[in-house]
């Protein structure tokens, strides 16, 4: 094997962090730094309380509402061995059951059941929202303005959000992708993508 | 053998090679970035296969990125401490202080040739499996196929640490899998007359709403402070004697033990290298101690995470019961392809069974020819602005979202379940158990109904089959492990504490 000389690029202490186990991941944390970084240390008093009250009330909500939903499913007419209530209700059982240990857990503090670190790997609430604002956006103009230009609204849109610095980069990139995944998308592999007011002469 | 070859003479064709290498350049770029896993690419792939028209080309494809997303993900968490996947997250603990001790070329090349020998040993034991397994799985009647469902279900609960939360999120899961019409009634279920709900929820929906769009809201809402970069040098990728020597034990304890975690279905790959890590801890004799650059606390899970890869294709491609959230999904795009699935897969297309075991092999040699000389190209692909790689994955799970069936509905969807998926990374609920459960309950309903057929409605044929008999005394072993072994230790620490507050000292404290 030869000499792989690469540079590659390595988290800084103050990066977020995420155990991965979640499914989350950023850039981070560089664990040999040692110890916790400045923002592991801060405390996210607004995520720790929305994991409290998601896992005390939320999750008993959700399980009320499906043994709701069973209830009111209407019984058949005809007898048959296995109504289409049973494995619903069987399920329903297991969500309650499941629910109720959450919450309890949650409101005795037992079992390690509320994450002390909660929303540590969120770095701004601000950028959560707008970027559900932004895919909240999307879906409602999709049809009407098309794909071309509501993926280049949103592409463009986000990542000058979050690097505005960067604005002839990040719009060029938000063109070049826009106009690509079209031809791709739409083009070769013939998916049908809304037109709206830019007909895509490929589609 | 002989089915291995003719698999082979479908994989060595030009198009299916090009497919297979495609699939594996793609699933490394996709394991060493962040924001998208295996399982969301392989989603996001699925509609672009049913244009194809080709399954056999589909599934060389997925088995292409679901070997090389192992290869990428042990990259990231070896070079930056950035496991892109839960399986990497073993790798990232040894093998990145291996970097930091000036090893990075030993512990990419010992992390490479144990995945490779681990993935090329997995996969020809499948072949080996195959025909007992289908043997098996025709032999069996539902009320066994219910109960190795239900260890699966335990298994997903149980092993991730966190079992009252899996088990609500699989809880979750099995609630959503009865949306829809029911097959044997035809009477709609919590479809609230919405006729997009008719046929239930699209686990592709689910999947990329729950794993991808979350991790952009996670990921949109750190950019800001995350974007500092420094240098780190890979060097030359060679072992030394004693390295190699150190290496070659982990490698095979590591494909034993990924193998037989990932062929039960549900333990999957990431349970596959904690027990990994668990068995060199207790096993290796290293140089240093573990945690701080021990050679085998690489070397072991990396060889037992693609282990665990070629076993978990056992259960779904000779039973038909996805073992993992990526298998889940292939077992949607084999229904999607109008493809049978269980033991009639074998039986009615072997062309694609054997076709993607052999392409599995040739992936997994292409991926250790490649992927090594190639290390500086993924590592800079770490470098993508993040400010333009979220918005980009979001867009792509858009574009494979609404392509699949051009529904502005399913994009609701798509968000709703980002926001269940945001809401449960904050809350520190799993989310796999909810997307495998989805997909098993419709199975569990099925085999549920066709045993009490069979028993004329007596519940009790359930508990009358001695094989079912022995799944559930698995399950029951797994659900109360961890109960029996936390109790155990409570009363040990008691005993601990009585026994220090009868020494001398402590009674003469004040």
């Amino acid at each position: 094997m030869g000499d792989h000389r690469v540079t590659a690029p390595l988290a800084s202490p103050s990066d977020n962090s995420s155990d991965g186990l979640r499914g989350g991941h950023s850039y981070g944390p560089d664990v040999v730094s040692g110890g916790p970084s400045a923002d592991e240390a801060e405390p996210r008093p607004q995520a720790v309380a929305f994991a409290r009250w998601f896992l005390i009330v939320g999750a008993p909500a959700m399980a009320v509402f499906n043994i709701w939903q069973v209830a009111a499913l209407p019984a058949m007419a005809n007898e048959r061995i296995i109504s289409p209530r049973a494995w619903p209700t069987g399920v329903a059982v297991i969500v309650a059951l499941a629910a109720v240990a959450v919450s309890l857990g949650a409101l005795l503090q037992r079992w390690d059941m509320v994450p002390k670190d909660a929303g540590s790997d969120i770095g701004s609430w601000r950028d959560v929202l707008v970027t559900l604002a932004a895919i909240l956006a999307f879906v409602l103009i999709v049809e009407p303005l098309g794909y071309l230009l509501s993926s280049f609204l949103l592409v463009s849109g986000l990542s000058l959000l979050v690097s505005p610095t960067k604005w002839i980069r990040n719009l060029f990139a938000a063109a070049v992708f826009a106009v690509l995944s079209s031809v791709l998308f739409a083009g070769l592999l013939g998916i049908r993508l809304p037109d709206g007011i830019i007909p895509l002469p490929w589609s | 053998m002989e089915e291995l070859l003719q698999g082979f003479a479908v994989a060595l064709q030009p198009i299916y090679l090009l497919y297979g290498l495609v699939g594996a350049l793609v699933g490394t770029a996709i394991g060493v970035l962040p924001g998208l896993g295996k399982t969301t690419t392989i989603a996001l792939l699925l509609p672009l296969t049913y244009q194809l028209g080709d399954p056999v080309g589909a599934f060389i494809l997925f088995g292409g990125v679901y070997y090389g997303a192992a290869y990428g993900g042990s990259t990231a968490a070896i070079l930056v401490n950035a496991p892109g996947e839960a399986d990497s997250v073993v790798s990232a603990l040894d093998g990145h202080q291996l970097v930091k001790r000036g090893r990075a070329g030993a512990a990419l090349m010992t992390a490479a040739v144990g995945s490779f020998l681990a993935g090329t040993v997995g996969t020809l034991a499948l072949v080996f499996l195959a025909d007992p397994m289908v043997a098996l799985a025709l032999a069996i009647g539902p009320v066994e196929f219910f109960s190795i469902l239900v260890l699966g279900l335990s298994l997903v609960a149980m092993l991730g640490g966190q079992p009252v939360k899996a088990l609500f999120s699989m809880g979750l899961g099995l609630a959503l899998g009865t949306v829809g019409i029911d097959l044997n009634s035809g009477q709609s279920r919590f479809t609230f007359g919405i006729p997009e709900l008719f046929e239930g929820f699209d686990f592709v929906v689910v999947a990329v709403g729950l794993f991808a769009v979350s991790e952009v809201f996670v990921g949109m809402s750190g950019i800001r402070r995350n974007l500092t970069a420094g240098p780190a040098v890979v060097g030359k990728l060679r072992m030394t004697r004693e390295e190699f020597q150190h290496s070659w034990p982990a490698w095979l304890r590591g494909t034993a033990t990924g193998f037989i975690a990932g062929i039960l279905p549900g333990a999957g790959n990431t349970v596959s290298t904690f027990l990994s890590y668990g068995v060199e801890r207790t096993f290796a004799r290293p140089v240093v101690p573990f945690g701080t650059g021990a050679i085998e606390g690489l070397a072991g899970p990396e060889a037992a995470n693609n282990a665990a890869s070629s076993a978990g294709l056992a259960p779904l491609l000779f039973l038909g019961i996805p073992g993992s959230a990526s298998t889940a999904v292939m077992l949607a795009g084999l229904q999607g392809h109008g493809l049978p699935t269980g033991p009639l897969l074998l039986q009615e297309r072997p062309d694609l069974v054997w076709g993607l075991l052999a392409s599995l092999l040739i992936a997994n040699a292409l991926l250790l020819v490649l992927n090594l000389p190639l290390i500086g190209v993924w590592v800079r692909m770490l470098s993508v602005p993040p400010a333009l790689l979220y918005p980009l994955v979001l867009a792509v799970c858009i574009i494979g979202v609404y392509g699949m069936s051009s529904r502005v509905f399913d994009l609701w969807i798509m968000l709703a379940f980002g926001l269940l998926g945001l809401a449960f990374r904050l809350a520190d609920i799993p989310i796999a158990p909810l997307v495998l459960a989805l997909i098993l309950s419709p199975m569990l309903e099925t085999q549920t109904g066709r045993a009490l057929t069979i028993a004329r409605g007596d519940w009790t044929t359930f508990f009358t089959h001695p094989v079912a008999l022995v799944f559930y005394a698995l399950s029951l072993a797994i659900i109360l492990t961890p109960v029996v072994s936390g109790w155990m230790r409570r009363r040990r620490d008691e005993a601990k504490g009585k026994d220090l507050s009868n020494t001398p000292a402590a009674k003469t404290a004040p």
